[in-house]
């Protein structure tokens, strides 16, 4: 399993405008179960639980916030490119993986994690996806 | 190369995707076929996890627990592997290494001289990057021994019930 195998472009949301973190992250909820058909409320949740732990703004205007849900049986990975950056703790940032993951595939969880990680660690990429103008750009910035 | 066939002791490497179940049961009627030994391997990737924490994805509680779930994904995936072999009546040897996937595979390969590996999960290039990062496509790359790749096929669930 590979970053590319989690991808959708309709999970894609370039000019997010959000005036905090939890805004963001509850658009980007909003955004993911519109797509799956689930409910906001339980994935929305746990997200903030897990966020409330400790940022998971790395740095570079990247944050990566993550969690496990009980009741989804594939992992996702929903990109948000902030129209201006909302602060993650203390760190500004523009660039927001939210990564929903399985209980069951710890292996597929750490796979995708640790690919987004890798792919926001070159300032090229980064700068690319901070530019994009739809969610088909952001696509091939991180396929290609 | 010894004896007539070309390879003794085979190797097939074991994630948690479907197309790696796709190469065990190929390996394991190759090794009913040829007599050969078998070992399946699974890579519980401390290396990526070290990352995550370094990168500060993850907390360190995180990191911990994740590093036990792991472990018992490998011991699943391992023992699921067994039972197949098992109903084929060959026995599978099992391996659990841990830090980079290609790293240790290829270690383990040197140490104790497997003449061939399997892998899944090599299919069409659908992304550049996926070709440059994924662990099978560079284990087809680095690994000491013969490689030989198996596609993920309906066939071969088909052809493993029929078979023996």
């Amino acid at each position: 399993m590979t970053l590319y195998d989690v991808l959708d472009k309709d999970l894609i949301k370039v000019q997010l405008d959000a005036v905090s973190s939890e805004d963001a992250i509850k658009q980007l909820v909003e955004l993911y179960a519109k797509r799956k058909g689930t409910k906001v409320q339980p994935v929305l949740e746990a997200v903030l639980a897990r966020e409330s732990m400790g940022s998971t703004a790395i740095g570079n205007q990247v944050a990566i916030p993550h969690c496990k849900i009980e009741s989804i049986d594939h992992c996702s990975v929903v990109i948000g490119i902030c129209k201006n950056p909302v602060k993650f703790g203390t760190e500004s940032v523009k660039l927001i993986f939210l990564v929903l993951s399985t209980v069951s595939d710890p292996t597929v969880n750490i796979q995708v994690l640790s690919a987004i990680a890798r792919l926001c660690s070159s300032s090229v990429i980064r700068n690319m996806l901070m530019s994009a103008r739809d969610s088909k750009s952001v696509f091939d910035v991180i396929a290609n | 190369m010894k004896g007539a066939n070309p390879f003794e002791n085979i190797l097939v490497f074991l994630d948690s995707g479907e197309a790696s179940t796709c190469a065990v049961m190929y390996s394991i009627l190759l090794a009913k076929a040829s007599g050969a030994a078998i070992t399946a391997v699974f890579n519980v990737d401390t290396k990526a996890l070290n990352y995550l924490v370094k990168s500060k994805v993850f907390l360190k509680q995180e990191n911990e627990d994740y590093e036990k779930e792991l472990e018992e994904d490998a011991k699943r995936h391992l023992n699921q592997a067994k039972k197949l072999a098992a109903s084929k009546g060959v026995t599978l040897r099992t391996v659990t290494v841990s830090g980079s996937a290609v790293s240790s595979v290829n270690a383990l390969i040197k140490d104790e001289g497997f003449d061939l590996l399997v892998l899944g999960g090599i299919g069409e290039i659908r992304s550049r990057r996926e070709e440059l990062t994924s662990d099978e496509d560079r284990l087809l790359r680095t690994c000491p021994c013969p490689v030989m790749v198996v596609r993920e096929d309906d066939n071969i669930w088909q052809h493993f019930e029929e078979a023996f």
